[in-house]
């Protein structure tokens, strides 16, 4: 066992993946085109642009926020957002004085379909361990400074259920159409570590 | 379950802040009220 106080550099990812998959593949348990598809799947179909529809639709359509708040799952579905580590999606929707923010204290979990797969500093060690213990610290040295009497929740996916940040509407955008409205919606603020604002569209 | 940060960190806390965890009852001891 390593001493954890002495903590031993381990070879870079890129090599570490590299010797798992030659092992795996060796044993025959890597189905022919697995990591391709996987590969494909990852980068064009779980993307954060997904998450930002919804937020979008969920600002102009009072009947598909409630169904939102009320299963995510199943109306991200309505999307046509589903599949794996979507499958018990929760929408934490922000207030003027609630804001939320999620972390995955033991890993990088994230809702791949809305979201995609965890940005790398989502899964820091830095992050995940100062998150839960300096939220208002952490949030305000990543560019986000909230005012002291909104409360930071910060909700730790520690078991099945998959979190999405239904972030404030910035002023400024009245009239916008959904479109306009999705691509201002960054990973970043369905994370709960930054603000939409309207200046991105 | 949700802790309110000075439950989880005593007095080093940031004010009004909260901590959710998905906790089940697996995991959890009734409280014998004598703060164990």
């Amino acid at each position: 066992v390593t001493d954890p106080r002495q903590p031993r550099q381990p070879a870079p990812a890129s090599d570490r993946a590299r010797a798992l998959e030659s092992a795996l593949r060796d044993k025959g348990l890597v189905p022919d085109g697995f990591l391709e598809r996987f590969h494909h799947v990852s980068t064009e179909k779980w993307h954060p642009r997904n998450g930002a529809r919804v937020v979008a639709r969920a600002w102009v359509d009072p009947a598909y926020r409630a169904r939102l708040l009320a299963d995510g799952t199943a109306a991200c579905a309505e999307l046509g957002y589903a599949g794996p580590q979507g499958e018990y999606i929760v929408v934490l929707e922000d207030t003027p004085l609630l804001h939320h923010v999620i972390v995955c204290t033991q890993c990088s979990c994230t809702a791949w379909p809305v979201l995609g797969l965890p940005p790398d500093w989502y899964k820091s060690l830095e992050y995940r361990a100062r998150v839960v213990r300096e939220s208002r610290t952490v949030l305000c040295e990543m560019g986000l400074d909230l005012p002291p009497e909104v409360e930071i929740r910060v909700h730790d996916t520690s078991a099945e259920t998959r979190f999405l940040v239904l972030p404030l509407r910035p002023r400024g955008t009245e009239g916008w159409s959904e479109e306009r409205l999705a691509a201002i919606v960054t990973r970043e603020a369905m994370i709960g570590v930054a603000r939409v604002t309207a200046d991105a569209g | 379950v949700r802790f309110d940060a000075f439950e989880l960190w005593g007095d080093g806390a940031e004010p009004n802040a909260t901590v959710v965890v998905d906790l089940w009852q697996s995991y959890l001891q009734p409280d014998r009220g004598d703060g164990r």
